[in-house]
Parts: C-alpha cells; sequence; structure tokens
C-alpha cells in the first residue's frame, strides 16, 4: 500500500512521537493513509494504541530490516 | 498549519481530543478583550495566554461597554469579550459575578440569547479575589477556551461554591427567540390547520425539555358569533376562539403531564402572513402578554402556493415577529 504521507518519528521521545503523529493525522484527508517509521518500546506500544484511541485505524505494523517499524494509519472522520 | 515552534510550543494540549492542530489554530485565531482586574483576571490572561490565545486587557474594567464597541467591532481576530456582570451588550462574551459567595461565570456565543444572558447575570456583584478569584479566573479561561473551539453550546455557564465546589449551571429555557420546533412537528401542525381550512385553524405546541408535540384545538369562533355577533363580530374565516373550558383542560393537562406552553398558533386562509393588529390585541389585551413566554406562530395559507410561517416573540415590550420555515406539505 502506498501511503500519502509519511513522517519518522526514529528521533523523538514521548509525547512528541504522538504529537507528530496527530498533527500528520490531521493534516490528511479523511480514508488517507500515512506511513510512521518509529524505533523503540514505548512508541512501539503507545503510538498505535493513541492511533486507536483517536478513532483512527491501525492498517499494519511490521519490523524493518535497520531495526526500526513501519506503522500504517488510515486517517478516519471525526476528532483526532 | 502550525509552525514547527508552535508544534513544540502547544504539544501538550495538542494531544488533546478536542484540541489537535485545527483546534490550536482555533485558540489562537481568538482575541480576548479582557475586563476583568485582580486574581480573576491575571489567572485568566496567564491561562489563556499560555493555551495560544491573544489577550488585551482593557483599562476600563466596568466602564460603560458602548465605549468599547468599537473594538468589538473592528478587530481581525475573532473577539470575545470578558467582564463582570453585566458585561457587553453584544457579541460573543464571557460575564463573571457573585451573589452571596458563590461567583457564577456565564459564556454567551452565537444563537445564544442576549436576554437570557441578562437574566442570569443581573443583579450580581463584582468577583471576588484571592483564591477564589483564581479558581474563577481559570474556568474564564476555560469557558473562553471552549467557546474558541467551537464546543461550547450557545449559553452555558458554572457556579463556584464558597467552599470552591464547582457545577455546571443549566442554561435557562429561552422564551425570547423562537422556540426549534422539529420539522415533522411542523409538518403535522400544518396538516391539522389546513384541515380547518377555509376556517382559520388553531392549535397549540407544547412540550418538556426539548421535546415538542402538537396539540390540535378547535376554533369554536362560528359558534360564539352565531351566538353574539356583537361581541363575535367576525367568523372563524377571519378569526379563531377556543372554548374556555377545552383552553383549562388542555392547561391542566399540560401541567399534570409535566410539559409546557411553547406556542400558540392559529392559521391565517386569507394569506396575511404578519402577526396582526387584532392578533397583538389578543395575545396581549393590557399591553403585558397573557402567557409570558409562550410564543405565537401565524401560518398563512395561499392557494397554489406553500403556507408561510411566522413567528411573533414577545421581546422588549412588542413583539418580535420573524420567519418560521414550514417543510414542504406532500
Amino acid at each position: 500500500m502506498s501511503p500519502d504521507a509519511r513522517i519518522d518519528i526514529t528521533g523523538e521521545v514521548c509525547p512528541m512521537t504522538f504529537v507528530r503523529t496527530k498533527v500528520a493525522l490531521e493534516r490528511l484527508p479523511v480514508g488517507g493513509v500515512l506511513e510512521v517509521r518509529l524505533r523503540g518500546d514505548e512508541p512501539l506500544k503507545n503510538v498505535p494504541e493513541s492511533a486507536r484511541d483517536a478513532g483512527h485505524t491501525v492498517l499494519g505494523l511490521e519490523p524493518l530490516e535497520d531495526g526500526t517499524w513501519r506503522l500504517l494509519l488510515r486517517r478516519e472522520a471525526g476528532p483526532c | 498549519m502550525l509552525s514547527e515552534p508552535q508544534i513544540q510550543r502547544y504539544a501538550r494540549q495538542l494531544l488533546l481530543r478536542d484540541v489537535g492542530e485545527r483546534g490550536q489554530e482555533a485558540l489562537g485565531a481568538v482575541r480576548v478583550l479582557l475586563g476583568l482586574d485582580g486574581e480573576v483576571g491575571d489567572t485568566a490572561a496567564a491561562y489563556l495566554r499560555s493555551g495560544g490565545t491573544e489577550v488585551e486587557r482593557l483599562p476600563t474594567a466596568g466602564a460603560a461597554w458602548a465605549d468599547m464597541s468599537p473594538l468589538l467591532g473592528t478587530r481581525a481576530r475573532r473577539p470575545v469579550a470578558v467582564a463582570a456582570s453585566p458585561g457587553p451588550p453584544e457579541g460573543e462574551r464571557i460575564v463573571v459575578g457573585a451573589r452571596g459567595g458563590v461567583h457564577m461565570v456565564w459564556s454567551l456565543g452565537d444563537g445564544g440569547c442576549s436576554a437570557c444572558l441578562r437574566g442570569a447575570t443581573r443583579g450580581l456583584d463584582p468577583p471576588g479575589g484571592g483564591s477564589a478569584g483564581i479558581q474563577v479566573g481559570t474556568l474564564v479561561a476555560l469557558l473562553v477556551q471552549r467557546r474558541a473551539l467551537g464546543i461550547a453550546p450557545p449559553m452555558e455557564g458554572v457556579e463556584v461554591s464558597g467552599v470552591g465546589a464547582i457545577s455546571a449551571l443549566a442554561a435557562p429555557a429561552c422564551t425570547h427567540q423562537p422556540p426549534a420546533v422539529p420539522p415533522e412537528v411542523l409538518a403535522e401542525l400544518v396538516r391539522h390547520l389546513a384541515r380547518s381550512l377555509p376556517d382559520e385553524g388553531c392549535a397549540v405546541l407544547v412540550g418538556r425539555g426539548d421535546r415538542i408535540r402538537v396539540v390540535p384545538m378547535e376554533n369554536a369562533q362560528n359558534a360564539h358569533h352565531a351566538r353574539d355577533p356583537e361581541a363575535f363580530p367576525r367568523p372563524a374565516r377571519t378569526a379563531f376562539t377556543v372554548e374556555p373550558r377545552a383552553w383549562l383542560a388542555l392547561l391542566r393537562a399540560t401541567e399534570a403531564a409535566g410539559e409546557r406552553l411553547v406556542a400558540i398558533a392559529h392559521s391565517h386562509p386569507d394569506g396575511g402572513e404578519h402577526f396582526s393588529a387584532e392578533d397583538r390585541h389578543s395575545a396581549a389585551p393590557d399591553g403585558q402578554p397573557l402567557y409570558p413566554g409562550v410564543a405565537h406562530l401565524v401560518v398563512a395559507f395561499r392557494p397554489g402556493r406553500p403556507a408561510v410561517g411566522r413567528w411573533a416573540v414577545w421581546t422588549s415590550g412588542d413583539f418580535a415577529e420573524s420567519e418560521c420555515p414550514l417543510p414542504q406539505q406532500s
């Protein structure tokens, strides 16, 4: 799946990991897909969970060869 | 779109569901004209500014708001005025006051009723200072932010008791503006009035809370006209009367059901859409409304054209008319 936007939060720490993700999702139209590159246990657990709590859909989460993870989120309607 | 420094600065509140980037932009699009001194004003200003809202402290707190109207009207940003009771006469505004040690903060926005706000804040003393003032100041900031974010109803209020307990205040049921009647209820009303043609029809809208229903009434004008043409010179084609016994029964049933009269409706088969001089006299024979807080609705019927509706609501010593859009009849 080809995302509509990409962000890299591998250099961020909480809470900026989800702040970046939330702002990027809000800038997408409803139905748009965001690719998030992330690293570490905390964002791996919290970013998908926070995205779900905000009403968005987690389309996939997969490890990459360089030790980072690729998270795909679909922007849903309603508050971000 | 927020800049990188703004994202860094407001990161914590960007996480809030009702804020986000668009909400933060909305907070920044408001300019607060703050006419409060002391702890209340200082606290409100501090919270609003730290949240990204511009605040202009007015040096003339408590002065006539007429002097401030140029400020309200000329700012590029959306102005929200904050002041002690009675506050400014128009615009989006927050009004603060105290009575018997209890503080109240009322907020009015688009669609809110100024007369209701005046009623809720009438006679309030200026807010106090100290810890109570700090607490009230935080609530002032909160209500401004809720209005900026578009999550506040047209009118909302908060009360702070003498010991600091905070509770929401119920906005009064507005009787200064036409009631919000669901289209299906209006359609039922129009159908009933149409069945009375060529005579005038009449009905009452009663309600409890947001629920409103139609109570069809019978126009007894012709019977009165036949019995006493001097006292009732007009026939039912140009006038309506509800039998006193039927009216009394309605009032009793309404009270028993915990409902209230919302509006009295009648039709004009001749097409006249206005609340006529005769209507006004009947509704307020001595210059005061017989049923304070009850709206009147005129539905005009015109052959070949849809019915036209007009509200008449008692406001500032007279009936003010406004359009009542009616649903298309099938």
